[in-house]
């Protein structure tokens, strides 16, 4: 099978204070995986170390088969970060604008998209349900609409992997269930590689085939019967409340 | 007499057309990468490079150019070290042109032609420098055009730009020098003290109306041909400074673009 990311071994710290810790894993081409972990464990920085938007301290990674350092083919992968929609709400573009702007790396010599590429772009936005929007401003529509609009633009770039920054926030349960059926259909349709963060692991388990859980610095991959118990651990914190019951009741 | 019949008149309606046409290009650029400020402390730095290119008696808008160069390069470093508060690094910039500017001013023997230099002197403008401006011009305008998707991506999402291919380092350096020789050719003419201005309300207005980047970009440069035109008519017949009077045509207009939406919001909601 295919390795489209390993990692070995690394570990990273902003200022002296680790955040991660000689973590490694694989990732399969044609994987669906949900990362999760609690806030300020580290989700969102081992992204943007795979994007190589931040330098690696320990370890290595190598994308498609590439180490790192010397990948060049970045736009085969695509990127939708954490509250990506906070500063593109107030860019004056319309929904396709910002779509057809990710055709820039299939555009060849020419540097001009041809009729086909714009068709991609259609296509993007009709498959996240924005097609009758394609002409409204981004900063006229609701966060979830420009959320779905920012996945279209990944999309429109044909990516074979697709890394998503907890996508489902800000979306209401419906909108989100129907973020994760199009992932999964793009990721049984198109073997497109899925890595997504996300909180709401109950609800994404049901799509996904991996979950990797980022706890103290160290990754580990939950089993389907975890998942239920590490939300409820997570929402509940049962050690604490217990003490609290002691002092309070 | 018509205005036209003076050549000082026909050069100064010639440059403020042609800086016009690409001084709100640079300026939306800026808008959307939230630099807004940066106009303001390029020109500042410019003034130390028109002080030291008349103290050095080489063509102070030579000099202003490369301290334009310089000061841009400054502020596109600091602005990587610090990127979330990257418009501390137009601060620090602007204030290290304006002391180096102070400084050396009290060197420069011909302060009226350093006064020149503060609010422009559009209607005094010599055939060496009109050449200058129209090629500095042309060239800005061609890289506009050829680097439109790259620079609309860039001031959308630098990291997104670069995953789908945009060489980003290298689009934000010729953005550096643009803007830089755009704000240098603009201060000599319309003032340094207002070349900022000029970048950011044009491109003000236009954010109230364009329905689209492709819109925004056409009315801001639409928008700063109006205020340049009418300015230096307004300008000549009032018999007021000519970069000032721009600049205030514009910033009207602005009120009254936001007044007339507010109204006509209020209309429709009711
Ligand atoms: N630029 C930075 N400089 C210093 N510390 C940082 C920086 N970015 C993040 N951190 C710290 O690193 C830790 C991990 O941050 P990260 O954003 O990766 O968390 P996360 O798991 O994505 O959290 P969330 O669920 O809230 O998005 C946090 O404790 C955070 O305070
Ligand atoms: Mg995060």
């Amino acid at each position: 099978m295919e390795t489209v990311i390993k990692a070995q071994d690394i570990s990273f710290s902003y200022g002296g204070e680790p955040i991660l810790y000689n973590i490694g894993f694989s990732v399969n081409k044609g994987d669906f995986i949900a990362v999760t972990g609690a806030n300020g464990s580290g989700k969102s920085t081992l992204m943007k170390l795979m994007l190589g938007e931040i330098q690696l301290q320990r370890g290595n990674i190598w994308l498609f088969g590439t180490e790192i350092r010397n990948f060049k083919h970045w736009p085969k992968i695509g990127y939708v970060p954490q509250n990506g929609t906070a500063r593109a709400g107030g860019f004056p573009a319309t929904a396709l604008e910002i779509v057809r702007l990710n055709l820039y790396s299939n555009c060849g010599l020419m540097r001009f998209p041809t009729k086909a590429l714009y068709k991609n772009a259609d296509e993007a936005l009709k498959l996240v349900g924005m097609q009758d929007y394609s002409k409204r401003l981004i900063g006229d529509m609701s966060g979830g609409q420009q959320q779905r609009v920012m996945i279209a633009r990944v999309l429109a770039g044909e990516p074979e992997l697709m890394l998503l920054d907890e996508p489902t926030t800000g979306i209401d349960a419906e909108s989100a269930q129907s973020l994760y059926m199009l992932l999964s259909k793009l990721n049984r349709e198109r073997k497109l590689t899925i890595i997504m963060i996300t909180h709401d692991i109950a609800r994404a388990a049901d799509y996904v085939n991996r979950t990797l859980c980022l706890e103290e610095g160290s990754i580990v991959e939950l089993m389907r019967e975890q998942i239920l118990t590490e939300q409820y651990h997570r929402h509940k914190h049962p050690q604490r409340s217990a003490e609290n019951n002691d002092e309070h009741i | 007499m018509s205005i036209f019949e003076f050549e000082f008149m026909r050069r100064a309606f010639i440059v403020g057309f042609i800086l016009a046409l690409i001084v709100p290009c640079i300026g939306t650029i800026i808008v959307l990468k939230r630099l807004s400020m940066i106009g303001d402390a390029l020109s500042h730095a410019s003034l130390a490079g028109v002080a030291a290119g008349l103290i050095l008696s080489i063509n102070p808008v030579l000099g202003a150019a490369f301290a334009c160069i310089l000061a841009a390069f400054g502020i596109e470093a600091i602005r990587k070290k610090i990127p979330k508060f990257s418009e501390m690094s137009i601060a620090i910039i602007m204030s290290a042109g304006i002391g180096l500017a102070g400084v050396l001013s009290g060197f420069v023997k011909n302060t009226a032609n350093f006064n020149s230099f503060l609010f422009g002197s559009i209607v005094a403008i010599s055939d060496f420098e009109m050449y200058f401006v129209a090629g500095i011009s042309l060239l800005v305008l061609l890289s506009f055009i050829v680097l439109y998707r790259e620079l609309c991506y860039t001031a959308f999402d630098e990291l997104s730009a670069r995953l789908s291919g945009v060489p980003v380092k290298t689009v934000n350096s010729i953005f550096t020098v643009l803007t830089a020789v755009t704000v240098s050719v603009a201060a000599r003419t319309v003032g340094a003290l207002i070349v900022s201005s000029m970048m950011v309300v044009p491109v003000a207005c236009s954010m109230q109306i364009g329905k689209s980047y492709r819109q925004t970009v056409l009315y801001s440069v639409m928008f700063a041909v109006i205020f340049t035109l009418s300015g230096l008519f307004i300008s000549y017949y009032a018999g007021l400074k000519p970069g000032g009077t721009i600049v205030l045509t514009g910033v009207l207009c602005l009120l009254l673009i936001i007044i007339i939406k507010k109204a006509a919001g209020r209309t429709v909601r009711q």
